[in-house]
C-alpha cells in the first residue's frame, strides 16, 4: 500500500540491458538514455571503484592502463560480471531518477528469451539490488514486437528477428504470448569478431573492437556487392608480422565475405523458427512477412538476404535499436493492460 | 479514392492516391518494372504493391508492415528511402498510430467485482453497526431502575383473572352462582365474582378447620375450589354442595380427570394437617396451584364431557377463584404480600437520599426523598435500604408505624426492607411468621379488591 503510494512520486523505468547499449525509458518521458554497456572500474588500493560508465567508459575500452579495467558486463545477452553489472544499473537508475523524489522506482528489464533461469534471477536480482523497488522481466522478442507497433495481441502470427550485440532473437508471435522463439547467440558482437579474424587472417593485421564495429557500421554489408568491390575503408591496427602500426583499405566485399559466417547463423534461426511455425501461423507469415529489429537490422542488404533465403518479405521497424527499449517502455506505460507479458523471479 | 483504378497498369495519374502511392508507381513505369517482377523480387504480394500505389493502406496487414513494405520498394526503386517514407507518414498520419494492444483476458466469473463486493459489505456492515448502536442509545435512557416484574405478578397478569371478572357478569353463570352463594354463606349474594372468590377462603378458615393451620386449609379451599371448578361441567350442583362442606366430602366427587391432580393434593393436605411444617404447606400450595391451572387450561376434557358453553365459563371463574387463594397461601408462607399496595412506606420527615437495592445488589431505586415526600417500597423480598438520614425517614408497614431507623443524620446501610424485621428490630425467630400469616393474608384478602 504504502509503495504504491511512494510509486507515484518514483519515475518508473523500463530499462533495454543489452550487450552492446542499454537504453532507459522513464515513464512518461520516453527514452531518456543510451549509452554502451561499458564500465570502466579503477582499483585504488586494493579497492574497486566505478570511475565511468556509458560513453565515457566506451571510450576507455582497450586504451586502459593496469589499474583501470574497461568492463562490458553482459555478453551475449546475459549478465557476465554480476557487481560491475549492477554498479552499471546503479548508476544509470540514478542518473535519470528524478533526485527530490525518495522513492525507489518500478523497473522492467528485458532478458533474452533464451536465458536461463539463473541468468534472469541475476538480472533481477542485480536490478533490485542497484535501488528498484519492483522489478519485472519481460522476454525480448516480445518487447521488439511491441516496440516495432506489431499487432501481437491479435490472432495472427507475427515474426519478430530481433538481432542485438549479444544474442539474435526468432521469434512467433500471435495473442499476446510468444508461440516460438529460438535464441542464438550470435550478434554485432560475433560480427565485429568476424572481421578480426577476417583481417587478421587475410591481412595479418589486429584490430581493436572498436575498429571493427566502425567498419561493419560503415562498410559492412550481408551479401556482397553485385559487381565490384563495393565502398572501401581505411583500417588501422598492427600489423602482426612486424609488430608496428598499419593502415590499408578494406573493401565492402571482403567485410560481407567475413560476415558471411555469423549472418548464415542468423539466417539458420530464421529457417530453423520457420520450420517450427504451425501451419496457421505460417500462413499468416507468408502474408505479411518477418519484421528485423535491432541493430543488427542496420546491416545494410540483411533484409535482402533474408528474403531470399526465406522467400518471405522482410520489413526493417522504424528505428531498430530502440524497439525494444520502447517496446519495454510501453508495458511500463500500460502495466495493467500488459500486465502478463511481465514476469518476475519469485 | 481506394476505388478509383482497381486496374493496375494503365491509369497514368493516380492523383487520388495521393504522392508516395503515384510516385512509386510512375517511377516503376518509367523504370519499366512489372508489377510482377516487383513482386517476386520484394516477396510481397501483389494485392500488397497495389494496395501502397493505389494508397489503399488500410488494406495492408499492419502499419508496421506497411512502413517495410515501402521502404523496400522505395529501396528497389532506388529512391530515398528515408524521404519516402517521411511523406507516407505525413500521409497517413493516423493510420502509423500505434495500434491498441488489447490482450486476450478471460471472462471473468463473478458478475460482481469483488472490490465493489468488498465495499459494500464494508458500508453495510458500519450501517448495521450505527443502527444498533443509535438504537441501544435511545433505549439507555430509559429508567433501569424499574425492577422485572416477578413471575408471580406476570403469571397474574395472563391469568384469567380480569377476564373472569369482566365475563361472568356477562354470562349466566348459573353453575358459579349457587356455587358462590353456597361457599359464602352468610356472604352477599351479590358480591362481585372476585369477592366471592376470596370469600371462600375466608369462610373456609373460619368455619371448616378452626383448629388447624391457616395455610393449610387455605391450601383445602383451593383444593376444593379448584375441585369445585373442575366439576362444575359435568354436575353444576354437584360442586355446590361441596363448597358449604368445605372438607373432605368436597373432595370425594370429582369425575373428572382433569381434577384427579388437583385432589390428591387435597388429600396429601388433609392427612398432613396433624403436623403440619412451612415447608409441606408451601408444598402443598404449589401443588394446589398447580392444579388449579389444570383445572383452568384443560377446560376442553370437561367441556367435552358436558357440552355447553355456560359451564365452561362458569369453570372460568371458579378457577381464577381458586387461584387468589393459591397466591394467598403462598405469600403467606413467604410472608410478603402477593400484590396490590406496597406494605412498606418510606416517609421523609425532612430531605434523605436513599437507596434501595434488591438481593442481588442490583440498584432498584436511588432518589432523593424532599421532605413530605413518600416512597412505596416495592413488594419484593430481598430488598435492603440505605438511608442518608435515618432519622429523616419513617417506616409504615402495612399502613402502621414501625420503629425509626436511627438517629437524625445517622447513615444507615443496608437495611433490610423485610416487614417483621422493620416492626421488630429484635432478630426474629419462626413464631413470628406465624403471627405474620393471618395478618399477611389479611391484608392480601383485602388487597385485591382496590386492584381489580
Amino acid at each position: 500500500m504504502f509503495s504504491r503510494v511512494t510509486g507515484w512520486m518514483s519515475a518508473d523505468m523500463a530499462i533495454d540491458l543489452g550487450t552492446a547499449n542499454t537504453l532507459v525509458y522513464v515513464k512518461g518521458r520516453g527514452i531518456v538514455l543510451n549509452e554502451p554497456s561499458v564500465v570502466a572500474i579503477a582499483e585504488e588500493k586494493g579497492k574497486k571503484k566505478v570511475l565511468a560508465v556509458g560513453d565515457e567508459a566506451k571510450m576507455m575500452l582497450g586504451r586502459t592502463p593496469g589499474y583501470i579495467q574497461a568492463i562490458r558486463p553482459l555478453r551475449d545477452g546475459v549478465i557476465a560480471d554480476f557487481e560491475v553489472a549492477e554498479e552499471m544499473i546503479k548508476h544509470f537508475i540514478r542518473k535519470v531518477h528524478n533526485r527530490r523524489s525518495f522513492a525507489s522506482p518500478l523497473v522492467i528489464v528485458c532478458v533474452p528469451s533464451g536465458s536461463t533461469a539463473v541468468e534472469r534471477r541475476a538480472i533481477q536480482e542485480s536490478a533490485e539490488s542497484a535501488g528498484a523497488r519492483r522489478v519485472f522481466l519481460i522476454e525480448e522478442p516480445m518487447a521488439a514486437a511491441i516496440g516495432a507497433g506489431l499487432p501481437v495481441t491479435e490472432p495472427t502470427g507475427s515474426m519478430v528477428v530481433d538481432i542485438g550485440g549479444g544474442t539474435t532473437e526468432v521469434a512467433v508471435l500471435s495473442l499476446g504470448g510468444i508461440v516460438y522463439s529460438r535464441s542464438v547467440r550470435v550478434g554485432g558482437d560475433k560480427m565485429d569478431e568476424a572481421i578480426i579474424a577476417y583481417i587478421r587472417r587475410n591481412h595479418n593485421l589486429l584490430v581493436g573492437e572498436g575498429s571493427a564495429e566502425r567498419i561493419k557500421k560503415e562498410i559492412g554489408s550481408a551479401c556482397p556487392p553485385e559487381d565490384g568491390e563495393g565502398r572501401t575503408m581505411e583500417i588501422k591496427g598492427r600489423d602482426l608480422m612486424n609488430g608496428v602500426p598499419k593502415e590499408l583499405i578494406i573493401s565492402e566485399r571482403q567485410i560481407a565475405e567475413s560476415l558471411a559466417e555469423p549472418v548464415g547463423a542468423i539466417i539458420e534461426a530464421v529457417k530453423v523458427a520457420l520450420e517450427h511455425t504451425a501451419p496457421e501461423l505460417a500462413a499468416d507469415i507468408v502474408d505479411k512477412g518477418i519484421v528485423l529489429t535491432g541493430g543488427g537490422a542496420l546491416l545494410s542488404n540483411l533484409d535482402f538476404v533474408l528474403r531470399h533465403a526465406t522467400g518471405l518479405p522482410v520489413s526493417i521497424a522504424d528505428d531498430p535499436l530502440s524497439c525494444v527499449a520502447l517496446g519495454t517502455g510501453r508495458a511500463l506505460e500500460e502495466m495493467p493492460k500488459l500486465k502478463n507479458v511481465l514476469t518476475s523471479m519469485y | 479514392m481506394a476505388a478509383e483504378n482497381q486496374d493496375s497498369g494503365n491509369t497514368p495519374s493516380a492523383a487520388g492516391a495521393g504522392g508516395v502511392g503515384s510516385l512509386l508507381r510512375e517511377t516503376r513505369r518509367q523504370l519499366g518494372h512489372d508489377l510482377d517482377t516487383v513482386a517476386t523480387t520484394l516477396r510481397i504480394r501483389q494485392p500488397y504493391l497495389l494496395a501502397i500505389e493505389d494508397g489503399r493502406f488500410q488494406d495492408l496487414p499492419g502499419a508496421t508492415y506497411a512502413v517495410g513494405f515501402v521502404r523496400g520498394y522505395a529501396e528497389f526503386l532506388g529512391l530515398d528511402s528515408k524521404e519516402i517514407l517521411r511523406r507516407f507518414k505525413q500521409e497517413n498520419g493516423e493510420y502509423a498510430a500505434r495500434a491498441e494492444l488489447v490482450f486476450p483476458s478471460a471472462v471473468s466469473e463473478g458478475s460482481i467485482p469483488t472490490g465493489a463486493l468488498l465495499g459494500i459489505a464494508v458500508i453495510a456492515a458500519a450501517a448495521a453497526y450505527g443502527a444498533w448502536y443509535w438504537y441501544q442509545s435511545r433505549d439507555a435512557s430509559v429508567a433501569e431502575a424499574v425492577p422485572a416484574l416477578p413471575d408471580r405478578l406476570a403469571a397474574l397478569i395472563h391469568r384469567p383473572v380480569g377476564n373472569s371478572a369482566e365475563v361472568v357478569p356477562v354470562l349466566p353463570a348459573e353453575g358459579s352462582k349457587p356455587a358462590e352463594t353456597a361457599a359464602t354463606g352468610p356472604a352477599e349474594p351479590q358480591a362481585a365474582v372476585i369477592e366471592a372468590a376470596h370469600a371462600p377462603t375466608g369462610t373456609g378458615h373460619d368455619e371448616v378447620v378452626p383448629p388447624t393451620e391457616d395455610e393449610a386449609q387455605a391450601n383445602n379451599a383451593a383444593g376444593q375450589q379448584a375441585v369445585a371448578g373442575a366439576a362444575t361441567p359435568s354436575p353444576a350442583p354437584a360442586a355446590a354442595p361441596s363448597a358449604p362442606e368445605a372438607g373432605a366430602p368436597a373432595v370425594a366427587p370429582p369425575p373428572l380427570g382433569a381434577v384427579a391432580p388437583a385432589a390428591p393434593a387435597t388429600e396429601d393436605v388433609r392427612s398432613s394437617v396433624g403436623k403440619v411444617g412451612k415447608a409441606g404447606k408451601l408444598k402443598e400450595a404449589k401443588d394446589a396451584k398447580s392444579a388449579a391451572p389444570k383445572a383452568d387450561t384443560v377446560p376442553a376434557p370437561g367441556g367435552e364431557a358436558s357440552p355447553p358453553p355456560a359451564n365452561a365459563t362458569a369453570t372460568a371463574p371458579a378457577a381464577g377463584a381458586a387461584e387468589p387463594d393459591t397466591n394467598e397461601i403462598q405469600t403467606a408462607a413467604a410472608a410478603t404480600p402477593a400484590r396490590g399496595s406496597p406494605r412498606i412506606v418510606l416517609n421523609a420527615a425532612e430531605n434523605c437520599w436513599v437507596e434501595i437495592r434488591d438481593a442481588n445488589g442490583h440498584v432498584v431505586s436511588t432518589r432523593m426523598l424532599h421532605k413530605g415526600d413518600s416512597y412505596a417500597v416495592p413488594n419484593r423480598p430481598g430488598l435492603s435500604l440505605t438511608a442518608g438520614n435515618a432519622g429523616a425517614l419513617s417506616v409504615m408497614v402495612d399502613g402502621k408505624v414501625a420503629p425509626s431507623l436511627g438517629a437524625m443524620g445517622v447513615v444507615r446501610r443496608n437495611i433490610p426492607l423485610d416487614s417483621e424485621r422493620l416492626t421488630t428490630p429484635v432478630k426474629e425467630d419462626p413464631a413470628p411468621v406465624k403471627d405474620e400469616s393471618p395478618a399477611a393474608g389479611g391484608s392480601s384478602a383485602v388487597a385485591p379488591a382496590p386492584t381489580e
